[in-house]
């Protein structure tokens, strides 16, 4: 007999609060940058509200939340790229908020940090999911639709450009 | 010493939406689930044009495929889903609501000589007359993308627009079509399924509109999506000639009672150019107006064969529309006094077509004001010759003045 499957969760305010601050480190990952993270927050979760199919648990649904808001973030990355010319900037947006995480976050271990934000796109998001989320290549594998192989492969040239980054610095991270 | 990784984690713990931010996220959502709910309820019941009752039918007569409602407005946040609904409005930043997903062999783009005729396809949504046909197979045009997943493949059939405006006919083809045996259309002719389908234009910053599915030929094992969009881009420029980005996840039918039931699984992906005849006309703008006891000044006003654009600015803002929750009597009030301002179209034979509740945007401008901006698609497909004014409140625009 099968598990019950988990529906979606339907009320906004819980969801907000458990997955909005998910979502900006996400946003952060993927675009150097917490400016377009509520839109891509709020894009994300009226996507899990919509969604009728349900979840085989928590863990499920978180992943299926990074992997929606992962895919957001690669849209703008390529929305961008296609239109260089289009200075985001430009154009007025309620982002104040942004700021003050923005600021804290600069008065953390900045040189790490930037270390890691300086790794290519792919090494970035599997160093996220496995170092800050906790997944296996499996699961990062399942979230980023591709192998277990080019996970492990892409943590390890991640952690091998981290060494050389950090080199004397701090301790490795851990394989 | 701290570790890199604990750096890296206490770093990324500093990464987090103030209570303020969450609250108005909340607060946004809640409003759209409310929306969602009603308009599933509304096409599970075959009602789908009466899925949000604010949101009047602007008087468009069902075309051969028996659509009813027409586009309405809204203003904040997207919505979703339901047949022939009213969609979305997004944020500047929230160019769309594309979901990017891996297509299983898909992608693929198809010969244009397999294509179907665009006159004949898009007929089908704008009505049959030979006039109506001759005028598709001039700005109509074949796209010629597909994408195949789990024994479904999708193909954008044909696309016709205009400078803000487009309407795009897609195709969902089963090998095993036993899946749509029982799956009856409504009382408007239209299917019962929901998906979250939707279209992103490279550019474009915001966007309204709806979408439905309906069976264009109930003998063949396909059904038809049609897309129908008014868009905002960055730059004010026309979308022709932009690449639009389709994505589809599962599409699920809402049967009379119990749970949504998968007719298809799967996702599709592919991409297009906007390659049609734009009949877009600028008419004169300028002139000066009120509603409601604020003064408006029409910016820009455009017409074509499919739809009309119209830019105004209005001495009045929109509030918070207070606590989260549905919205109540007075923000509908507060909506419309800034959105509301009257837009008819009338043709050469007297016809004519309410875009009072078009897609619309408003913009809080620094000076109190807010821009606004209208676009919608007619329910039928009009030579532009053949539409005789506009008119904006209490301002007569003759087309023939362009």
């Amino acid at each position: 007999m099968s598990a019950p499957k988990r529906r979606p969760c339907k009320e906004p305010e819980r969801l907000v609060q458990t997955y909005a601050d998910l979502v900006m480190r996400v946003c952060y990952t993927y675009l150097r940058s917490t400016a377009d993270a509520e839109d891509v927050c709020q894009e994300t979760l009226l996507k899990l509200i919509c969604r009728k199919e349900p979840f085989n648990d928590s863990g499920h649904e978180r992943a299926w939340v990074i992997r929606v808001a992962s895919n957001a973030c690669k849209n703008l990355l390529r929305r961008r790229k296609a239109h260089p010319e289009v200075e985001l900037g430009s154009i007025a947006e309620p982002q104040a908020h942004a700021e003050p995480s923005e600021d804290a976050l600069r008065q953390s271990d900045k040189r790490v940090l930037d270390a890691v934000m300086a790794l290519p796109l792919p090494q970035r998001e599997a160093v996220y999911l496995h170092y800050y989320e906790g997944y296996g290549t499996r699961a990062i594998a399942s979230i980023l639709e591709t192998t277990d192989d080019a996970v492990r492969q892409r943590l390890s040239r991640a952690r091998a450009r981290l060494r050389k980054t950090l080199k004397g610095d701090y301790d490795d991270f851990p394989a | 010493m701290t570790s890199p990784l604990d750096s890296y984690k206490a770093s990324l713990d500093g990464l987090a939406f103030d209570e303020r931010a969450k609250s108005r996220m909340a607060a946004k959502l809640e409003s759209a689930a409310s929306r969602i709910e009603v308009e599933a309820e509304a096409a599970a019941e075959g009602r789908a044009e009466a899925a949000t009752g604010a949101q009047a039918a602007t008087g468009a007569q069902a075309g051969a495929a028996g659509q009813a409602a027409a586009p309405a407005r809204f203003v904040g946040f997207p919505e979703r889903a339901a047949a022939r609904r009213p969609r979305r409005w997004l944020g500047a930043a929230a160019a769309c609501l594309a979901t990017t997903l891996v297509v299983a062999g898909g992608g693929a783009a198809v010969a244009a000589g397999v294509l179907p005729n665009p006159a004949s396809v898009l007929s089908d949504v704008f009505g049959e007359a030979p006039a109506q046909t001759e005028l598709l197979d001039n700005v109509g045009r074949p796209v010629g993308a597909s994408a195949t997943s789990n024994g479904v493949t999708v193909t954008a059939d044909a696309v016709i627009g205009d400078r803000f405006n487009y309407t795009i006919v897609y195709s969902i083809e089963f090998e095993d079509a036993s899946v749509l045996d029982g799956l009856a259309p409504n009382e408007n002719g239209l299917l019962p399924l929901v998906s979250d389908a939707s279209t992103c234009i490279d550019g474009t910053m915001s966007g309204g509109g709806s979408s439905y599915f309906y069976d264009a030929d109930p003998k063949d094992n396909a059904i038809q999506l049609v897309e129908t969009m008014g868009i905002e881009t960055r730059d004010g420029s026309s979308i022709v000639g932009r690449t639009a980005h389709f994505s589809m996840g599962d599409i699920h039918a809402l049967p009379d009672a119990g749970e949504a039931v998968a007719v298809a699984s799967g996702s599709w992906s592919l991409k297009f150019e906007m390659n049609y005849a734009d009949t877009t006309i600028d008419l004169p703008a300028g002139q000066s107006t009120t509603w409601q006891g604020s003064g408006v000044t029409i910016d820009a006003v455009s017409v074509s064969a499919i739809g009309i654009a119209v830019d105004y600015t209005i001495d009045r803002q929109m509030g918070s529309f207070g606590p989260s929750g549905k919205m109540g009597n007075e923000g509908l009030a507060e909506e419309n006094a800034v959105i509301g301002l009257p837009i008819v179209v009338t043709f050469a034979d007297g016809t004519t077509f309410d875009a009072t509740n078009a897609n619309s945007a408003a913009t809080k401008q620094g000076d109190g004001t807010s821009a606004v901006a209208k676009t919608a698609t007619y329910d039928r497909i009009a030579s532009v010759g053949d539409i005789t004014s506009v008119t904006i409140g209490d301002v007569a625009i003759p087309v023939n003045a362009a």
